[in-house]
Parts: C-alpha cells; structure tokens; sequence
C-alpha cells in the first residue's frame, strides 16, 4: 500500500473562506483602529493651535423635529487674529446635532450670549476655530478593542496559509507523518483564538449589561426620590431605526416643565438610548403622550434640568442583551480554555500504556453483565430524535418568528414590507416542516421497543455470534413485517458540507440479515446464529474516520411512519492466537 | 544522504501480534539532534486523515550508523482498503529538517490485504430521519 499524507488538519473550512472571514474581521478592526488613532490626532493637535480671545453672541439649541438628530448646539463667537476679524460656529470636532436635549443645553450654558471664551484658532487656516478640544486622552485605549479583531482576523489568515502550505508539502509527501501533530499550530494555540474571539463578546456584553442595564438602574433607583412635576408634551412620536437587517423603533416624547419659575426642557423618556423591534408597544406609548397633554415628570431638585418621565424603563435591555452577550462570550472562552486542559489530561494520560482497546466508541449505551451478556436497547435513540426534531423546529421557528414579528408591525403601521414577506415564504414552509418532523418523532415513541442481547466475546471477526432479541407481548400486533440485520459502514469526515464545511459520508460494506418475517410470533421473541467473515473490519473510531457496526430493526406499519431502530455494537478484531 | 529501513525479505504484511524488526541505516551530513523510529497507522480518507503512533524508539544520534530493532504489533486496528477510507500501517524514521523515509506494510488477520466491497443493502428501508453522529 503506497500512503501519501494529504491533510492531517481537524475540520478545517477552506481556505477562501478563513481568508474572507479574516480579512473582513481585520478589515473592520483596522478601520476603526483608524478612525479612533485619527480622529485623536487630531484633536492632539487642535490642542497645539494657539488660542485667541472670542466673544459669545449668539448661543442656542434649536429644534428641527424631523430630523434624526433633533437638536442642534447654535454658537457663534467673533474673534481677532493678525489684525483681522473673524467669526466662528464650530464648538468642537465631534459636531453639534445630537439626539439628547439636555445635553446640548448644559453645552450651551457654557457659552453664554455675551461671555468673553478663549477659542483655538488654526494658524495657518485662522477661518477654523474651536472653542473645544474632544481630546480625552484615554480614547487611545478604545483602540484595544478594534486590535483584538486585527489580531484575531491576521491568525484566522495566517493559520489557514499556514495550513494549506503545510497540506501541500504532506501531500507531496515531503513532510513525515509521525511528527505532524506535534508541529500544528492551531492545535496549539487555537485555543487563544476561542478566548479572543469570546472576550469580544464579553466585554462589549460587559459594557450594556454595566453601561444601559445597572448605570440605568442605579438611575431609575435614585429618581424615585425626585420632585413630581406636571410637564406639557412638545411633541411624542416613534422614531424608525432602519439596520442593516432589521427595523428597530424607539419612543421619542420632548416635553417642558416649570422648576423655580423657570422653564426647562426635557426628551428623556427613560434612562435607555436603545431601541428595539415592537412597534406596537412603543406607538401605544406615544399615544399615551398626545402633543399638548399634560403628564408628570420626576426633576432632580439638586439639577433641575435633568428630569424623566418613566424611571423604570428601558434598563432591562440593557440586562437581557448585556448579560446574553456577556454569557455567550464567557461560555466561548471557558470552553476554550477547558477544550486546552482536556487536551492537555488527555496528552498526559495518551503518554502512558494504553489499556483495552482504544479505538471502540467512547461511550455505550449497552448493559454488560458479569457474564460478559451485553443487552441494548434499539428504541434508546427515540428520546434523542425527538429533542433534536424539537430544538430544530423550535429554534427555527423563533427565528422566523422574530422576523415575522417585524413583518406584522409593518402591517400594523400600514407600511408592510413586501420584499420581507416574500423573503420568509420559504423559510416559514421549511418551519412548517420541522413541526411536522418533530410531531412524527413523537409518533414514533409509541412504537414496538426491541430489545436484543449477544455475548460481547462472541462479537469477533471469524467468530460465530447468537444474538437474541425480543418486543414486548402486545405491541407488536401493528407491525407487518419486521426485518433485523448487522450493518458495518465505513465512516468518513470530509470539506465540502454545508455545516462548517464538514461533510459526513457512509458506505455499507456488510450487511448480514438476521430476521426477516411477517409472523407476529418470530417478532416477539427468537434468536439467529451468525459467523462474522475475517475478510471484514472491525469497530475502530478514529478522530475523523470510522468504521461502525449496527444492529438495525426496521418494521412496516400502516399509516404510521414505519419503525427504524438502531443501535451501535462493538465487532472486535479477530483473536491473537499466541 | 542516507536514512533507510531494512526488513528482513521486505516482508510487507504482517499479522497481529507478530513482531516486526529489522534494521535502520543511516548517513547524514551532521550530527542530527535526534533521530527516531515510529510505528504508527494512518487513516485516510479524501481529504482527512487520522493517525496514531503506536510506539517510537530514539536511536543514537550519530552522523551514521546503524541499528536493529523490534516492535510486537498489537491486535488493531487492521489494515483495510475501503470504498471512502484507507488503513495501513508505516514504520517512519525521521531526523531533522524534515528529512525521513518509510516503510509501508499491512496489518492483517489472514495474511491477505483486506478489502472492503459495497454490500448489496437491495430492499433496505432507510429511517426518514436521522440524527446525525460521529
């Protein structure tokens, strides 16, 4: 037998696709190391423009309701340089529009009409000028975030390089078998990919959950205490966050209110900035507060420009995301981390002598008595089809109902989206055929249960092997014919699957008939006598490969769907005649 | 360069529990840092393949020599020729950068190389759903 060594890599996707997902991760992580190294330079050297003497003549937050960003920071100063008047509106470099009134009014406070300010004026440029500079001197550390996506996209691409031009030298045969495992790098190291990859997740889960859910919280406590105030609504509406993939909606009511015989104005609903998908809810909330409608809003007497109308709200999205995220990543890291020291235990224990047989199956659902007398049960994977027809149907479904969800909102809205509804017909059918998979796996529980036995030593190659089996008197009066062979398949792994590029495929190569019969008697009880070829393989499981032996029971029912039960067996290598 | 296995009559099947020894053969340019002998099976399949080494001796690193040695082979697995999957045994001598050769035999239980054909399944009824395992 003449061996080539083509690819020794466990499960790798091809290489066009870690090189696209890698660079799209490193792609992303590199612009925004960029922009947040940039934008930092810049106002470093804002920092280093002389500054002049500007007076404030104008200063206001304007309204234009229809925009995005509702409210603008209106300043406008008169300042002198080399002789020359000049006259500016630029605050700072982050820009003057933003969604939150109140901030942009504390902004304006601190440039009042008539107020003697020192603004940064460029030299060689003396038009552009700044009263502020966005300079926070820690921004450079947001840029640790965008690295772990360079990082983690430059090893996702350098790993697959590496692992092709290795696959090629082993499939030139120009690289030894024996001392391959030792020299992966990923089998070394993949595991600090799985805890960058999951700390992403965590910390920016780590941020909502902190930054929305507990500092929202924490808020909502504090405001109970505040001053009931009668306020007016200026306008309530809610406003449409179109994604990428999907709408989301928030409720956006501006009111003003009376504190010390001074009026204030607010657009803080609640203590989150987020939005989500329902449009239902939050239109039932803007209805609530009709332009001109009077309603009470809690004042923070200490700063009575800051004020909220519900302080319970919006919070828990900042708990459900934040913690589903920051789970999700902790779980991927822990997982890593402990998939490193199982294989570490597992190279340690592999370091000594093996005992038994070390390539039958990891685990057995057969019962194996002192006598060596193995009984199995061939209904057990019943329970298994059904959780796992479940979970499909299930987790299908709740993800077409999201979308479906969405779709309803815009029917509601009188803006239904045509595009999306046809979109999901396929994938509502597919759903509709998971449930219809799942109800016919409970069907199948009430099926006949075979139960078989055999001596474990007798199941050799070149061996003679009884087995026995027997159903249940009663239950096997709604079965036709029923039929009981040995099977023996040829396991392989390979690229080119639909899930993670791993594809299964399987060959029959033994197929030994045990029973065949349409006699109810012969069904509920009996026992064939069968000697296993030399010329066949035994059970072996290998990391990628195996070869599999099954006892497999298929029986014909009416109108039900037909029986099929397996389960897997142990044919061990002939016996050493020392 | 040199680095070759010899075994006696190139015998090149073997059955379980049989001791396999022979002879290595080397001449290098250098002094290698190590030089070792591995037994090991390999698994092959279109663009997978799993493999074990069963057990490695360390010779003695000289820049040429020679040195016999024996293995008792162990039940399993066998060597098999299948329709998806290959089997078979090697026994590797590697030295540094890379530098190696090897000597290709079959595990078997009769003498003969094994080989798997397809079965007739004519008239199997397949479950309409199955979970997938490996």
């Amino acid at each position: 037998m003449n061996f080539r060594v083509r690819n020794n890599q466990k499960s790798q996707p091809p290489l066009i696709v870690l090189l696209l997902f890698g660079a799209v991760f490193a792609g992303m992580g590199c612009l925004f190391c960029y922009l947040i190294v940039s934008s930092e330079l810049k106002d470093a050297e804002i920092k280093k423009w002389p500054q002049a003497q500007a007076e404030v003549s104008q200063s206001q937050v304007k309204v234009r309701a229809k925009q995005d960003k509702p409210f603008e920071l209106v300043v406008k100063y008169q300042y002198d340089w080399d002789g020359e008047s000049y006259e500016g509106d630029n605050v700072s470099r982050s820009g003057q529009k933003d969604k939150d009134y109140t901030k942009l009014w504390l902004m304006s406070r601190e440039f009042p009409a008539g107020a003697k300010v020192l603004a940064y004026v460029n030299p060689e440029d003396p038009a552009e000028a700044y009263l502020q500079s966005d300079g926070m001197g820690g921004t450079l550390l947001f840029v640790l975030l965008p690295l772990i996506f360079v990082v983690i996209g430059v090893g996702i691409m350098w790993a697959g390089i590496s692992a092709r031009a290795n696959a090629k030298r082993e499939a030139a045969g120009e690289l030894p078998v024996s001392t391959q495992q030792k020299s992966k790098f990923m089998n070394k190291h993949g595991w600090l990919f799985g805890v960058l990859f999951g700390s992403v997740f965590f910390f920016i889960g780590l941020g909502v959950f902190y930054g929305v859910g507990l500092k929202g919280w924490q808020q909502g406590v504090a405001a109970k205490s505040w001053q009931e105030t009668p306020c007016r609504v200026i306008w309530s509406k809610v406003r449409t966050h179109s994604g990428d993939d999907s709408t989301t909606y928030s409720v956006d009511v501006f009111y003003r209110y009376q504190w010390d015989g001074q009026s204030y104005r607010s657009n803080r609903y609640d203590f989150s900035s987020s939005s989500s998908s329902g449009y239902d809810a939050k239109r039932a909330l803007a209805d609530r507060y009709k332009k001109g409608s009077e309603h009470t809003c809690l004042v923070n007497p200490a700063e009575p420009w800051i004020s909220v109308i519900d302080p319970d709200g919006g919070h828990w999205f900042g708990f459900i995301f934040g913690g589903i995220f920051a789970l999700v990543g902790g779980g991927v890291m822990i997982a890593s981390v402990a998939a490193k020291a199982k294989s570490r235990r597992q190279n340690k224990a592999d370091g000594g002598s093996k005992a038994g047989n070390p390539y039958l199956a990891k685990s057995s659902s057969a019962a194996v008595s002192a006598s060596g007398l193995v009984e199995q049960q061939l209904s057990k994977g019943r329970w298994g089809k059904v959780i796992g027809a479940c979970f499909l149907a299930l987790f299908w479904n709740g993800i077409v109902s999201v979308f479906l969800k969405i779709l309803y909102d815009s029917w509601v809205a009188d803006n239904l989206e045509i595009f999306l509804a046809v979109f999901l017909i396929p994938f509502v059918c597919v759903g509709i055929g998971f449930i219809f998979a799942a109800v016919l796996t409970i069907i199948e529980l009430g099926h006949p249960k075979l139960l078989v036995s055999y001596l474990a030593e007798d199941l050799a190659l070149g061996e003679k092997v009884t087995i026995a089996w027997k159903i249940p008197a009663g239950s096997a009066g709604r079965l036709k014919r029923m039929q009981i062979h040995l099977r023996g398949e040829e396991r392989e792994s390979y690229e080119g699957g639909r899930d993670n590029g791993t594809a299964v495929a399987t060959e029959i190569f033994a197929w030994l008939p045990l029973l065949d019969t349409q006699r109810e008697i012969e069904m509920i009880n009996g026992k064939a006598t069968i000697e296993l070829p030399l010329d066949l393989m035994h059970s072996w499981h290998g990391e990628e490969h195996s070869v599999i032996w099954s006892i497999e029971v298929s029986g014909e029912i009416g109108f039900f769907p037909n029986m099929h039960d397996e389960c897997e067996v142990e044919v061990l290598a002939p016996r050493i005649e020392k | 360069m040199k680095l070759e296995i010899e075994i006696p009559y190139d015998q090149k099947v073997f059955v379980p529990g049989e001791v396999i020894s022979g002879r290595c053969v080397w001449q290098l340019d250098k002094i290698p840092d190590s030089l070792q002998l591995s037994l090991l099976w390999l698994a092959k399949g279109r663009d997978r393949n799993d493999t074990e080494l069963v057990a490695t001796e360390y010779l003695k690193a000289s820049a040429s020599g020679e040195q016999t040695f024996s293995f008792e082979l162990p039940s399993q697995p066998l060597s098999f020729r299948g329709n998806l999957l290959r089997l078979g045994w090697m026994l590797e001598l590697v030295s540094d950068g890379g530098k190696f050769c090897r000597y290709e035999f079959e595990l078997s239980a009769t003498g003969e190389p094994l080989i798997l054909k397809k079965a007739d399944v004519a008239g199997r009824k397949k479950p309409w759903f199955r979970m997938k395992s490996r």
